[in-house]
């Protein structure tokens, strides 16, 4: 095994080459699957690196720039699901340096409220803040307050022209189907296309604000993370 | 006896492709070796220009050849050099790198003074899109040897084309809901944008007829404003739909004389 070779083909960015070479080593020994889990890492494929870091476990857990960087990785190309298993895998790895901070991030991306935005790099205490709000806001709150006022959830949630359109909206709808029921008559079919119109804008605003609540989250966690991995990738 | 014989066939073909493709990457994987370990830089060209040809040969021109392309270092090669600028121009062209393929035919025109029909050719296709001029000259040249390179300058009339009068066909459909679509040779989009403009128009006139006034108003705003609006930026998108139909239609009509020409002269790489 040539491990200079190894990285030539990396840095050249040789996938086919630097497939087959690996294949060609044998396929049981540690230092194989070490190299598996870095090539893994570099044309990302998160099932097979789980796979090859957890046949070569030893090895990796020594490279803590191979972790911290694998971390990163995880965090910001990964779904859910395989992030929890790499880091549940890497629980028992020495925490230094990087490693701890990226730890760090990931925890901070399950619950908010346990670190301080000080606790990261500086390029992500601004996102890191607005995640935080965000985590801390209600869905069902937001959905309440569109319940009372339409368009209230969305002003809970930030978005002041969003809240004045569904505002309007609402009150516009609204108007025009007393006007009609106190001229036509419930049953007129002027009356029930108002009203109907009125009752779907209505109920879209109480799952929209619901909803804006989830989005919102989702969105700062994702710019969170992003600047918080950048300096470690 | 007939399906022996059809799996037997099957398998032949499967292991020589099976083999063919290890084989090539093989040999990649053994030159990639042999660079690794070369310590002579004009040896080290040499050997990219081995696993350049390997590709070529396998009939492969993606961006991996590409990428081994921008691998080499002109300065550096000691024989091949013309070949070498050629298929680099060529394969950057074929991967859509164009100022990749123009430094390479530019570098290959330098180098080799080769101003035949293929080098020509492939420098109107490479300039047609950012330089006329060249690509006007090199388009006389070559009608001089044959006249059916006249038909090149089909891609300055795509480049050209251009529909006039949109202010007219808005101004239409602001007259007379629906007529822009219709002029445009969308007729039954056109009929549709009247009916339901006009239907909406009738519909407001009723409600103030009835007293309804917040309804006429926001029924107005709201829905008959947006498709009298709707009609005339429908108009505009039609306008546009129908120009892009155009330049397909020229577009489609130089593509068959470029590949005439393409039978007749072929750019072909060239291969050890």
């Amino acid at each position: 095994m040539d491990a200079g070779f190894i990285e030539h083909l990396s840095v050249n960015q040789l996938a086919g080459e630097h497939k087959l070479y690996l294949n060609n080593l044998p396929p049981l020994s540690d230092s194989t699957n070490y190299y598996k889990t870095k090539f893994h890492l570099k044309y990302f494929n998160d099932s097979l690196l789980l796979f090859h870091y957890a046949q070569s476990k030893m090895l990796c857990d020594a490279d803590t720039t191979l972790l911290a960087k694998t971390s990163a990785a995880f965090l910001v190309n990964s779904d859910r699901q395989k992030t929890q298993t790499w880091f549940n895998a890497i629980q028992q790895a020495p925490l230094r340096g990087d490693l701890k901070e990226i730890q760090n991030i990931y925890h901070a991306s399950l619950n908010p409220n346990a670190f301080a935005a000080e606790a990261f790099p500086a390029q992500a205490q601004n996102a890191y803040s607005k995640y935080k709000r965000a985590y801390n806001k209600k869905p069902f709150l937001a959905g309440a307050l569109s319940t009372a006022v339409p368009g209230l959830g969305k002003l809970y949630v930030g978005k002041t022209r969003s809240f004045i359109m569904t505002l309007i909206l609402n009150a516009a709808y609204s108007a025009q189907t007393i006007e009609s029921s106190r001229k036509l008559g419930l049953s007129h079919p002027l009356t029930i296309i108002n009203a109907g119109a009125f009752t779907v804008f209505y109920l879209s605003n109480i799952y929209g604000s619901y909803q804006a609540v989830h989005k919102l989250r989702k969105e700062y966690k994702k710019q969170f993370l992003i600047d918080a991995t950048r300096f470690y990738n | 006896m007939q399906r022996v014989f059809i799996i037997r066939l099957i398998l032949f073909f499967s292991g020589i492709t099976c083999y063919g493709q290890f084989s090539l990457n093989d040999s990649l994987l053994f030159y990639e070796y042999r660079y690794f370990k070369c310590s002579d830089a004009t040896e080290k060209q040499n050997i990219l220009l081995k696993k350049i040809d390997l590709y070529l040969n396998a009939g492969i021109t993606n961006s991996l050849v590409f990428n081994e392309i921008k691998r080499v270092n002109i300065g550096r090669l000691a024989s091949g050099q013309n070949e070498f600028l050629w298929n680099a121009a060529l394969i950057s062209y074929l991967n859509i790198e164009n100022d990749q393929a123009r430094f390479f035919l530019k570098e290959y025109e330098i180098s080799a003074k080769d101003s035949s029909v293929m080098v020509k050719l492939l420098k109107v296709l490479l300039y047609k899109d950012i330089d006329t001029s060249i690509s006007h000259v090199s388009i006389a040249q070559l009608s001089e040897k044959d006249p059916l390179f006249k038909g090149l300058t089909c891609f300055d009339d795509i480049i050209s084309y251009n529909r006039k009068h949109l202010n007219f066909y808005l101004f239409s459909s602001a007259i007379v809901p629906g007529s822009g679509s219709a002029m445009n040779g969308y007729v039954l989009k056109g009929l549709l944008s009247l009916a339901i403009t006009s239907a909406s128009a009738y519909a407001i006139v009723k409600m103030v007829e009835y007293g309804l006034y917040v309804n006429a108003v926001l029924w107005g705003t709201g829905v008959g404003l947006k498709f009298y609006a709707g009609n005339i930026s429908l108009t505009e998108k039609l306008f546009y739909k129908a120009e892009a139909k155009q330049k397909n239609k020229l577009t489609t009509g130089c593509e068959l004389t470029l590949k005439s020409i393409l039978d007749k002269y072929p750019l072909t790489l060239r291969l050890k």
